[in-house]
């Protein structure tokens, strides 16, 4: 498979209030925004755990993104406050293991924001196309 | 109070003991001629124009009735000859100071002086010291005294020069009798800060304001800026005003909450090019609707600012809305009210131009369409196109005083220069200034042009994220009234459904702690936004409270030794999701 | 310092101030941790050997400290406490581990060649210092200098040589004071494949140094656990200078502050978060 051809993949964890919604805009505003992101609905962003992160790095994916309220409107008062807390140090963790940390998001993304929505996914998949297939993903490499 | 009994001109009547004079008088209909004196203020007994013969026994004596207090067995009369004589002297005393004064030669005429002995003086002052005792006791200002002394005797300010202390309130002038204080620029200054009249401090706010009562105006009141006046305290019979009272945080535990804070209209100013607060005359619609209703300052006339009746008036479509330098979205109510306006204004002036400039015209809803063709028929002028500016360049005699309307019209291709008499703005509806801050209290979110968003736009349109609270009216987005009944209608029930059933429905995925996991690290009680974690030192283990829990899982993603899980998001459910995402 | 210090033991216990004392004994050239009830044993009481008290007991996954105190509830335990010791205990007083208030702590410092072994930072007790001096850390990781000039995709190999010696002994968990779960994710069979080498790169070894983030006090246990000699701690040196630049936070300093990751209730540095991600 040639570097052009490459199509990431990218799994997308949303928190249902703020950035579900603005992914659920994005589609009923027949927005444009490529076909890359997996979404998975968790309640907040705050749910998210590190190890999903690595986990789906792992496994195949080049690109995790967790998409959350916009700081100080989360459905939960606090929630993405500590998911970004988290997402600094999980960013640090992952450059020191040899992962390149902008294979991983943490997107601030209302629900009444479905064009940033398709706007991040976007850049996103553009990135990863730059950085081309996880050289975690053994499978991916070898095809 | 110890009633006493006296006569008036023949008649008996009851008063209290010690009260003035003039006013056992005023009670009988008897008037007594005054001029220095106001019943806000202390009788000072001055003028002498309240004269009265007063009889006592064998005791016969002239007094000044405002100030003279009754007493029992007194026998008084205000017209006799005696009387008569005297106040005629009087006034001819006062005209020889004060000769041109309306007041004075009225009473003069009626007391049937033709001719002043002692001549006609040129003052208009006749040093009642109304001003002076009411800058004094009442306002609290003290600006105003009395200085030098005799025949040169005037009243001023301190060295006559202009007093830092005057609040410009009024009182004086208002006060004076002869008309000799006036305040310079009134009329101007008061349209220039209240362009639909003037209002009193005092006032009821509108005629459907609920509940119907007056307010006192903090920064217009005498009260607030020198602790003086106090007059309404005193005419309120009621008692029912206290400048004292302050404003008090009140707690009200409430199962469910409806948020309706409704709406602000878009500040004119931000459209220069329209001209609002620098041309006369033009107004927005609520300014229109104020003018136009029959409780209004004009009592429903619609007059320009000067008096006159307009001859050709311009209503002016999506100003600030559906344009993307304000708001992209459209307001939904003007295109009605604005029909409305047109048909109101024709109504009521018949040869009244009326111009209405839109992009297109919305009539969305039951019979509206009818009302537009019905105004088509009426002879509104419809023009389709924005209107580029307004300004008061005329060209000739004939458009002095008008506004100039300049705006392409594209249905027939020109640009057209419309002159016209007053303008009034269909300006944007916008959310509340605070309105972030207040969705963000009730746990709400506001989408980009700050209404606050519902909890599904078709499924849930009077819900919120956050249980117990519902949104009715504009603040959810621009509705007309029929559609925010409605939306209040559907709140309401769901409000009265929710107390109906006495109990509410959990949140269903809620966060557990697997007890035998636990190893007591208490990380998941610092996180809970809720307090619904608490660790129970003795056995060293967290327990979760699944009524206070809401389900945001993060204590679940902080838990280490995964103890604590979420329903329905489980991690084994997550990662399974993962690999279903990443087909492995 | 020895002497001194058995000096001090034998009066705390004498005037019975505590019930007994924490540290190791030494027979034959062995050692292990001992509960000192009698001042004729201090005799065999040693300093030289590094053990560190606070380590979990597998595999029950509680500690010595609280180990004796569920023994001998509201008595007072004395522990002899390197650097190490005192910042695990703090930590695992702030997790609900040990309970600080019953616990007197004796601290002595390490000298220079033991902190070398160990990459201590800090090889003294901060707080309970008693014997000895404060001598100066070692504050960079022994490969640190070769770590730090690869770039992403060099820092990718380097690990996949390291972890791929990983023989999945467990014993950078176990040997871990700060490591006290029950069930640990590392053994967590939704996560991680179990029964298979080489290990799942990186999952495996990122779970304890991402728990560790802003926990790691820095012991150096681990890496002398590791029979593989995989050099774990470069990640955890990266994030503590994170927390610390971040938070101004270093594990193990103070009881009362609180760990910065796993509280929202105040915020902190706030703004400075965003330009990170």
């Amino acid at each position: 498979m040639s570097k052009s051809e490459f199509e990431p993949r990218i799994v997308a964890l949303l928190c249902n209030w703020c950035t579900y919604t603005g992914a659920d805009l994005a589609g009923t505003a027949r927005m444009k925004y490529p076909p890359n992101v997996r979404t998975l609905r968790v309640m907040c962003s705050g749910r998210v755990d590190p190890a999903f992160v690595i986990f789906a790095l792992q496994n195949g994916a080049d690109g995790v993104m967790i998409g959350g309220c916009h700081i100080g409107d989360c459905h939960y008062a606090k929630g993405n406050y500590s998911s970004r807390r988290r997402a600094v140090i999980l960013k640090d963790t992952l450059e020191s293991l040899g992962i390149d940390p902008r294979r991983f998001r943490l997107e601030w993304i209302s629900a009444s924001e479905g064009d940033k929505f398709a706007e991040v996914i976007k850049k996103f998949t553009k990135e990863l196309k730059e950085l081309g297939p996880n050289p975690l993903n053994k499978g991916a490499q070898d095809a | 109070m110890e009633t006493i009994k006296l006569k008036i001109n023949g008649f008996e009547v009851e008063a209290y003991d010690k009260q003035p004079l003039i006013e056992v008088a005023e009670k009988l209909g008897i008037r007594i001629p005054t001029l220095c004196h106001n019943p806000i203020i202390e009788p000072y007994g001055v003028c002498r124009v309240c004269t009265v013969e007063v009889r006592h026994g064998r005791r016969v004596r002239m007094v000044t009735a405002c100030n003279y207090p009754v007493s029992n067995g007194i026998e008084v009369f205000t017209d006799s000859e005696r009387v008569i004589r005297n106040r005629k002297m009087i006034i001819e005393w006062l005209l020889g100071r004060c000769g041109n004064v309306p007041v004075l030669n009225k009473l003069a005429e009626e007391y049937g002086i033709a001719e002043p002995r002692f001549g006609r003086g040129t003052d208009n002052c006749i040093l009642c010291g109304l001003c002076v005792r009411v800058c004094q006791d009442i306002v609290g200002a003290n600006v105003l005294g009395f200085f030098d002394r005799g025949p040169n005797r005037y009243v001023s300010t301190s060295y006559d020069e202009t007093s830092d202390l005057c609040i410009t309130c009024g009182a004086c002038a208002s006060v004076c009798p002869t008309g000799c204080i006036t305040i310079e620029g009134l009329q101007e200054g008061i349209y220039k800060e209240m362009p639909m009249g003037p209002i009193t401090p005092i006032h009821i706010d509108f005629m459907q304001a609920v509940p119907k009562k007056a307010v006192i105006d903090h920064d217009s009141c005498i009260n607030f800026k020198t602790g003086g006046c106090k007059v309404c305290v005193d005419v309120c019979e009621a008692e029912a005003i206290d400048h004292s009272m302050q404003e008090t945080e009140k707690e009200v535990d409430v199962g469910t909450i409806l948020l309706s804070t409704g709406f602000k209209l878009q500040d004119g100013r931000e459209l220069k090019e329209y001209g609002y607060g620098k041309y006369p005359n033009i107004l927005t619609s609520l300014d229109f609707e104020v003018l136009n209703n029959a409780n209004g300052p004009t009592g429903g006339k619609i007059v320009t600012q000067d008096g006159k009746i307009p001859k050709a008036i311009g209503i002016i479509h999506c100003v600030g809305s559906r344009d993307k330098k304000y708001h992209e979205y459209c307001s939904r109510v003007c295109c009605m009210y604005a029909l409305k306006f047109a048909h109101l204004i024709k109504e009521k002036i018949h040869d009244c131009e009326v111009y209405n400039f839109y992009i297109d015209m919305r009539c969305f809803g039951k019979g509206y369409e009818e009302f537009y063709n019905r105004l088509l028929r009426e002879g509104v002028n419809f023009v389709r196109g924005k209107v580029a500016e307004i300004s008061d360049a005329t060209l000739d005699k004939s458009e002095e005083g008008k506004l100039i309307l300049r705006a392409e019209d594209t249905m027939v291709g020109t640009v057209r220069r419309i002159p016209v008499d007053m303008v009034v703005l269909c300006l944007a509806v916008e959310a509340q200034e605070d309105a972030k801050s207040t969705a963000r209290l009730f746990g709400c979110a506001v989408g980009k042009d700050y209404f606050v968003n519902e909890k599904h736009p078709k499924l849930a349109p009077v819900s919120t994220p956050s249980d117990g609270v519902f949104i009715a009216g504009m603040v959810q987005g621009p509705k007309d009234i029929p559609d925010t009944v409605a939306q209040a209608g559907a709140a309401s029930s769901a409000i009265l459904s929710l107390i109906q059933q006495k109990e509410v429905e959990t949140e269903v995925v809620t966060a557990v702690i697997e007890e035998s996991m636990c190893s007591g690290c208490h990380i998941c009680v610092d996180l809970c936004p809720y307090n619904a974690i608490t660790f129970y030192q003795d056995r060293k283990k967290s327990e979760i409270n699944e009524a206070l829990c809401k389900g945001c899982g993060t204590c679940v993603a902080a838990c280490p030794a995964g103890a604590a899980q979420q329903r329905n998001f489980k991690d084994v459910q997550i990662y399974a999701e993962i690999r279903g995402l990443l087909a492995i | 310092m020895l002497n001194k210090i058995r000096d001090y033991c034998r009066d705390l216990l004498e005037s019975k101030k505590v019930e007994g004392i924490l540290a190791v004994y030494t027979e034959n050239g062995n050692y292990f941790p001992y509960f000192f009830t009698k001042k004729e044993e201090l005799n065999n009481l040693c300093i030289d050997k590094k053990y560190l008290l606070l380590n979990s007991v597998k595999p029950l996954r509680e500690n010595l400290v609280f180990l004796l105190q569920s023994k001998m509830p509201g008595k007072r335990i004395g522990i002899l406490a390197r650097g190490c010791d005192e910042r695990a205990l703090f930590e695992l007083s702030k997790r609900g581990q040990v309970n600080l208030d019953n616990i007197e702590t004796i601290g002595y410092s390490c000298n220079e060649e033991q902190a070398k072994i160990c990459t201590c930072p800090t090889p003294y007790p901060t707080v309970n210092l008693k014997f000895g001096e404060k001598v100066e850390g070692v504050s960079e990781h022994k490969r640190w200098k070769e770590f730090s000039q690869l770039d992403i995709e060099g820092k990718r190999k380097f690990w996949e040589k390291e972890f791929s010696k990983c023989i999945k002994c467990f014993g950078c968990r176990n040997a871990c004071p700060i490591c006290f779960c029950k069930e640990c994710l590392m053994e967590d069979r939704k996560f991680v494949k179990g029964g298979e080498l080489p290990v799942e790169i990186p999952s495996f070894h990122f779970v304890q140094r991402y728990h560790h983030a802003a926990q790691c006090i820095s012991c150096g246990e681990c890496e002398i656990a590791c029979p593989m000699d995989i050099p774990l701690r470069l990640i955890s040196f990266v994030l503590l200078n994170r927390v610390k630049k971040l938070y101004d936070y270093t594990p193990g300093m103070n009881p009362k502050q609180e760990c910065p990751i796993y509280t929202i209730k105040e915020e902190r540095n706030e703004e400075a978060l965003d330009e990170l991600l």
